[in-house]
């Protein structure tokens, strides 16, 4: 196989496989829409769908920059206290002892729970779903950060003893340099955990968003609208997604280092 | 002994009685027992030995790495508390950063110590063809073969002008011209420079070439088997490698080795660890 054709051959061995299932499942719903005597508020016709998405463009993408803006804003906040946090469990024991066990509570409290609480303290705005998807996503990035951060060759650290370097010469020339593939694989997770945090929030209580359309259309019984809603949902957890592993991947190669 | 008169009145390492256990999960180990030697200041001593008789566990104690069970280690008229200062250390393992290229990788011990300027940087490029990697600063560990790696932590270890040097079998994963250059080069920075040298080897015919002294250890417990200073005249060209008297340091070493192990396993020697 030469090397010019590899790259789109792959592409196509990547992307063709999924593409057809869904074309398949579509044409599988049409017909059912169609010919199976469904009514159209149970299985929307995938025709009708796209044309819903066509017709409510404006609503959707009103609606999805919402989603999309609580989802990132919420997301960046928890990479950037998770790392914090995870730096303050590796360098410091006290910390690591006193906060560990309540992030593992945090992590196993159902967030669907704390939602209507935060509404309570945070009102109706956006600020309680930027809480929640923080709330939600924080918790890979600092397991995974952590691990990374402990993860340095003993040898390294010996040489680096040896040299009589500092606590904070240790952490910034080896720990964090060796943790960021780590930290960049939690950050993965993280974002498709803030997207779920954003819609619960949604859901609980607001005024724009892709799960507020959700659900005001799905109580009309709007079922094409709440599919093509869905169908926003999808994309955007996946550019968010991809767009996350494109920025892990451009620092990892700034730093002339590699990627998990 | 040799003719060399062993009166070190200038030690800069002491090691009295040192010895070293670890517990492990099998229970004790004895790495080290009773191990007395010096290392006089400006000296090139070589240790060598069988796998597991505590070479390692010797020089990471000189480092200040790890603390000996009983017995003192003494560098310059004190114990010694963790790490020396001016310490440049070679361990067994490149244990470079994978994230940085060769330059920055031997850059590293410059920038804990905190040196910078011009003078820093040419000392550097002037190590960088010392060890052979001109045409790789750029390159990235992965992308070096293990020999070349290990020659990355020896321009590290050399990059800060330490006065101490420990290095731990740093030819290991060098091809033998390789090795016989590095080791000409390394002791050309020795005699310019009057660093102390400590260097563990398992090729006998290298420290004879290199060494005042040598340290030659026995396993299951490591201790002190002899210590032999090496009279042969200075400065060394590769040709002294040819004499009797280096044949005879050479065949002594060798038999304070492999006479213990054919004796007790009862077999003729064919080959080094
Ligand atoms: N951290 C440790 N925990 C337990 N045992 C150890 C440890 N380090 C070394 N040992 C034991 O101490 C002994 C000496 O080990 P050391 O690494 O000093 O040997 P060495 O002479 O350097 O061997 P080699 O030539 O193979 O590098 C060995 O029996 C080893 O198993
Ligand atoms: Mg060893």
């Amino acid at each position: 196989m030469s090397a010019a054709n590899r790259g789109p051959r792959r592409l196509a061995a990547t992307v063709l496989p999924p593409t057809l299932t869904f074309l398949g499942i579509c044409l599988v719903l049409e017909a059912l829409a169609r010919f199976g005597g469904l009514p159209a508020y149970i299985v929307p016709a995938p025709s009708a769908v796209i044309e819903t998405l066509i017709d409510r463009l404006p609503r959707i993408l009103v609606n999805s920059w919402y989603t999309t803006y609580v989802t990132v804003v919420g997301f960046a906040i928890a990479v950037v206290v998770g790392v914090l946090l995870a730096v303050g469990i590796v360098s410091w024991r006290p910390f690591d002892r006193a906060v560990s066990p309540l992030l593992v509570v945090a992590q196993v409290i159902p967030k669907v729970a704390i939602a209507p609480i935060l509404i309570v303290y945070l009102g109706y705005g956006l600020e309680p779903r930027i809480v929640l998807a923080f709330l939600i996503a924080f918790f890979p990035v600092v397991v995974n950060t952590v691990l990374g951060l402990r993860s340095v060759d003993p040898k390294l650290l010996d040489l680096l003893q040896s040299l009589r370097a500092t606590r904070s010469q240790v952490l910034f020339k080896v720990r964090l340099p060796n943790s960021l593939p780590y930290a960049v694989s939690g950050a993965k997770i993280a974002i498709t955990l803030a997207l779920i945090g954003t819609v619960v929030g949604e859901f609980t209580a607001g005024d724009f968003g892709l799960g507020v359309l959700i659900q005001v259309t799905s109580a009309q019984l709007d079922t094409a609208t709440t599919f093509a809603a869905l169908i926003a949902l999808s994309l955007i957890g996946l550019i968010t997604y991809w767009g996350v592993g494109a920025l892990g991947g451009l620092i990892a190669r700034m730093q002339g280092g590699r990627v998990l | 002994m040799s003719g060399h008169d062993g009166d070190i009145t200038d030690a800069i390492v002491s090691f009295d009685r040192v010895t070293k256990r670890f517990s492990t999960r099998n229970g004790e180990v004895l790495a080290l027992e009773e191990a007395s030697f010096d290392v006089a200041r400006g000296s090139f001593i070589s240790l060598v030995g069988p796998s597991g008789c505590g070479k390692t566990t010797l020089l990471n104690m000189a480092a200040g790495l790890l603390e000996p069970t009983s017995g003192s280690i003494v560098m310059d008229g004190v114990p010694i508390d963790g790490p020396p200062r001016g310490l440049g250390l070679v361990l067994q393992q490149p244990a470079l950063l994978e994230w940085r290229n060769v330059v920055s990788n031997i850059r590293l011990s410059t920038e804990i110590i905190g040196l910078r300027g011009p003078e820093v940087d040419r000392h550097i490029d002037e190590l960088i063809e010392i060890v052979g990697l001109q045409d790789f600063r750029r390159a990235m560990p992965r992308e070096l073969s293990g020999g070349m790696q290990q020659r990355v932590a020896i321009g590290r270890a050399l990059a800060h002008s330490p006065s101490l040097l420990l290095m731990d079998e740093p030819f290991a994963a060098l091809d033998a011209f390789t090795r016989e250059e590095m080791s000409m080069e390394l002791l050309r920075i020795w005699s310019a420079t009057g660093k102390t040298i400590v260097f563990i080897t398992h090729d006998i015919g290298e420290a004879v070439f290199l060494s005042d002294r040598i340290v030659v250890l026995a396993p299951r417990p490591g201790r002190v088997r002899e210590v032999i200073d090496v009279a042969l005249p200075r400065p060394r060209e590769a040709e002294v490698r040819f004499t009797k008297e280096f044949a005879e340091y050479h065949h002594r070493v060798r038999s304070l080795i492999y006479g213990d192990r054919d004796r007790k396993e009862g077999r003729t020697p064919h080959g080094e660890d």
